[in-house]
């Protein structure tokens, strides 16, 4: 089996078996954000513990990039600092615009998504869920990073 | 031989037959004689009405002759059932020949010899006629065993139709489309089999799609059928012309992309060019390169001379009444914000803008531009659920307030026809202008702009067949030279003071700047090509395309937005299939060699009117095939299995 199909697989199995798609009450953050080319849109909610993202939920709908992206994210953003995770929020960027080569203990699943720098036009979709989290982690005032990485 | 008077030549005659399935007319006035002892062969694209006639000849239900007559040796037939029919001498080899389970071919021959000729025949008698016709045409006794046409192959199936007609020994026969679904093998042993049967006994009119069955056959006489018509007869010198020019030439020179097979289905973004538009922009580089307009030197007047002479290609293409009527611009979207800009100026608070939740983002957003800076009323006729304009409220929306109307002449994004006629005579009694979006329409239906009567009309080059960057604001006389100038310099100015200047004629005040003259050379090209190949064929292969396509699409269960009626839409079809979302659909379709497109096709208004962000859209043109139609589905299938749960 070519490296693409595993890829590809992995991306399906996200999409047609989401990780962690569920209303989290009680988040302290929450943030919706849509994508109005291909109408993907995500909502990110977490319980952010003193600096630590302790739980992170989503719920959306799309494209099959945009929404698995989104389960990988929950699985590897889950139990890092808030710090820790817009850091790999920007290497996850890095690796879409092909800057950054990913480091597979650290991004897990997300990999597989390496495969959309083939389609510009859709990194877009992948990049969607990160931004939402970005976006609502900011919203708490802990993040200290900056956003290294721009794409699309 | 013949069941008729034996020193007579048999003569059907077909005389200004209109005939109708329903309420659709099929043929529009057909005119054929073919008697006996001649080869005449028919041809046209899917959906030209060969089969109709076919069918009306032979007299089977469902059609209804309007006007005209069928005769055949001087006596009317259409009243007649098709087996009296049979009985005078005439004869189908059906497209597509039925199985009939227990019942073998000898017997089926043997029963119907009888009823044809009138007379008992013994089984030996009979055999010995039939093993005679056999071998004529090197039929194995195995197939004749066999039950009629159950488990053939398609060359077996037209090969036990050739049978019957030389046993049934008919003195005029219709072969229908019997060249289709054959490999080359079958194809030239069917041909042959017919060549051994003509003669001076028999008459044949050979319905076929393609020029294929000709390379086998030569025909007397070549007819070409379009949207009901015969609208060329000739002899088989014709069917080489066809060959060259027609469709399948066509597609051989576009079907591929950069000398790649690609199934390209995305013809409403833009259309592949063909080699003679490429060498007509590399030509003028080459060959004419210089400044247009003001040069004394004679390059630069040649220069010049090609840019005008594509202004008066494009006014016969789109039948324009005069050549100044025609501003070169970049395309659609140019004309219209070239319009917007300028007659938009004019609009005061209260006058009303009318466009339609159908258009292109292209004729939305310069009319949001001028509300904003007029204080002029933006508002919108709406659509009805099937997908066409909604002119429920027209009455309402469409008053002494109204000063623009624009509207698109076909969808881009549900490929629908729109009522232009109607929305113009409408828009005129009130003392509207109309701006029409001709971006989809332009390449894919013979347009008439002079009949139209619209105040102004956009459209694009490289939609069909053009160069990027070629196309026209196509306008009144008098509304241009009422028309502010959208941008300053170059030929669009007389003369020039320290404080103002003063404007050239129509059309050239339009044409700031160094022009896109390459393009507009290219476009004259694309206009010829089309201008051959006619319109209203192009129109009648984009129906046939399209009707094949959204029956596929619908028995595959996608579903297709806009009208499902060929008559009121062109060949953009947006679908969605099962829960797939678009953007994942159209990237699988990439890897499987078909390009699409996914998205909101710059018409958001529709996506929102229907509940979707986006759909996947296939859009069809001339070198497009059912054969393209059916890799499509064949693939949606395959993206089926890898989202299946």
């Amino acid at each position: 089996m070519a490296l693409d199909d595993i890829y590809k697989e992995v991306i399906l199995d996200h999409y047609k078996n989401p990780r962690n798609k569920r209303d989290l009450p009680g988040a302290e953050v929450s943030c919706t954000r849509n994508n109005p080319l291909c109408g993907d849109e995500i909502t990110v909610f977490a319980h952010v513990d003193d600096g630590t993202v302790a739980e992170l939920t989503f719920q959306g709908a799309g494209c099959s990039i945009s929404q698995s992206s989104a389960s990988m994210m929950t699985e590897a953003a889950a139990g890092r600092t808030v710090d820790q995770t817009l850091e790999l929020a920007g290497q996850f960027r890095g690796m879409m615009a092909g800057e950054v080569e990913p480091d597979d203990d650290r991004f897990g699943d997300l990999v597989a998504l390496k495969g959309v720098v083939k389609y510009p036009i859709r990194i877009k979709c992948a990049v969607l869920a990160w931004d939402v989290l970005q976006e609502a982690l900011q919203d708490t005032g802990e993040a200290t990073g900056a956003r290294p990485h721009t794409v699309g | 031989m013949t069941q008729t008077d034996a020193t007579a030549t048999a003569t059907l005659e077909v005389k200004g037959l209109h005939a109708a399935v329903g309420d659709r007319e099929i043929l529009r006035g057909i005119d054929l004689t073919v008697q006996q002892g001649q080869i005449h062969a028919l041809m046209g694209p899917n959906g030209s009405g060969k089969s109709t006639l076919s069918n009306v000849i032979m007299g089977r239900p469902g059609y209804r002759i309007m006007e005209g007559s069928v005769t055949f040796n001087g006596e009317d037939i259409t009243a007649l059932p098709p087996d009296q029919r049979a009985k005078r001498g005439l004869f189908l080899a059906m497209q597509y020949p039925t199985e009939v389970p227990g019942v073998s071919v000898v017997n089926f021959l043997r029963t119907a010899y009888q009823a044809i000729k009138g007379e008992q025949i013994s089984a030996l008698a009979f055999r010995k006629h039939m093993k005679t016709q056999m071998d004529r045409l090197g039929i194995e006794d195995a197939m004749v065993q066999r039950y009629v046409n159950q488990g053939f192959s398609g060359g077996e199936k037209k090969r036990n139709e050739v049978l019957q007609l030389a046993v049934l020994e008919p003195t005029l026969a219709i072969l229908d489309e019997t060249d289709s679904g054959l490999d080359i093998d079958s194809l030239k042993l069917v041909a042959e089999s017919v060549n051994e049967l003509a003669g001076p006994e028999l008459g044949v009119l050979i319905i076929t799609h393609y020029q294929r069955m000709l390379n086998y056959i030569t025909p007397g006489f070549v007819h070409v059928m379009m949207q009901g018509k015969i609208v060329k007869s000739g002899g088989p010198e014709l069917a080489h012309e066809l060959e060259d020019k027609g469709y399948e030439g066509v597609r051989r020179e576009l079907g591929k992309v950069h000398g790649r097979p690609l199934v390209y289905l995305d013809n409403a973004a833009t259309s592949q060019k063909p080699q003679c538009v490429i060498d007509g922009e590399a030509r003028y580089y080459a060959e004419l390169n210089a400044n247009i307009h003001r040069g004394v030197h004679a390059l630069s007047q040649q220069a010049t001379d090609a840019y005008e002479a594509a202004r008066d290609t494009v006014r016969r293409f789109i039948n324009a009444a005069r050549r100044e009527e025609i501003v070169f611009v970049r395309g659609t979207t140019e004309a219209v914000n070239l319009v917007a800009a300028s007659w938009g100026q004019r609009l005061q608070p209260g006058d009303e803008i009318l466009i339609t939740e159908m258009e292109h983002h292209s004729n939305i957003v310069p009319w949001q531009l001028v509300a904003q800076a007029t204080g002029a009323k933006l508002r919108y006729l709406g659509l009805t659920d099937d997908g066409l304009l909604d002119l429920s409220n027209l009455g309402e929306l469409l008053g002494d307030r109204t000063k623009i109307l624009g509207v698109t002449a076909m969808s881009n994004a549900l490929g629908t026809i729109t009522p232009l006629k109607q929305l113009v005579d409408a828009a005129h009694a009130v003392g509207a202008i109309v701006v029409v979006d001709a971006a989809q329409a332009a390449p894919h239906m013979p347009f008439d702009m002079d009949g139209l009567e619209a105040d102004f009309l956009a459209f694009s080059g490289h939609k069909m067949l053009g160069p990027t960057a070629s196309g026209g604001l196509l306008a009144k006389r008098e509304h241009l030279d009422r028309l502010q100038p959208m941008f300053g310099g170059g030929d669009m100015i007389r003369e020039v003071f320290h404080d103002h200047a003063t404007w050239n004629d129509v059309p050239y005040r339009f044409e700031a700047g160094t022009m896109q003259v390459a393009q507009q050379v290219g476009l004259a090209a694309a206009c010829d090509y089309l201008d051959a190949l006619g319109m209203e064929a192009v129109r009648a292969h984009e129906v046939d395309i399209t009707r094949y396509a959204i029956d596929r699409l619908l028995e595959a269960g996608a579903v297709v937005y806009g009208p499902k009626d060929t008559d009121i839409r062109g060949g953009t079809v947006s679908f969605w299939y099962h829960d797939i979302h678009p953007h994942d659909l159209a990237t699988i379709l990439n890897e499987e060699g078909i390009a699409v497109r996914a998205g909101h096709h710059c018409a958001q208004l529709v996506m929102r009117r229907y509940g979707t962000p986006a759909t996947v859209r296939a859009s069809f043109y001339v070198y497009n095939t059912n054969e393209e139609v059916d890799l499509l589905v064949a693939s949606l299938a395959r993206a089926g299995d890898i989202f299946a749960s």
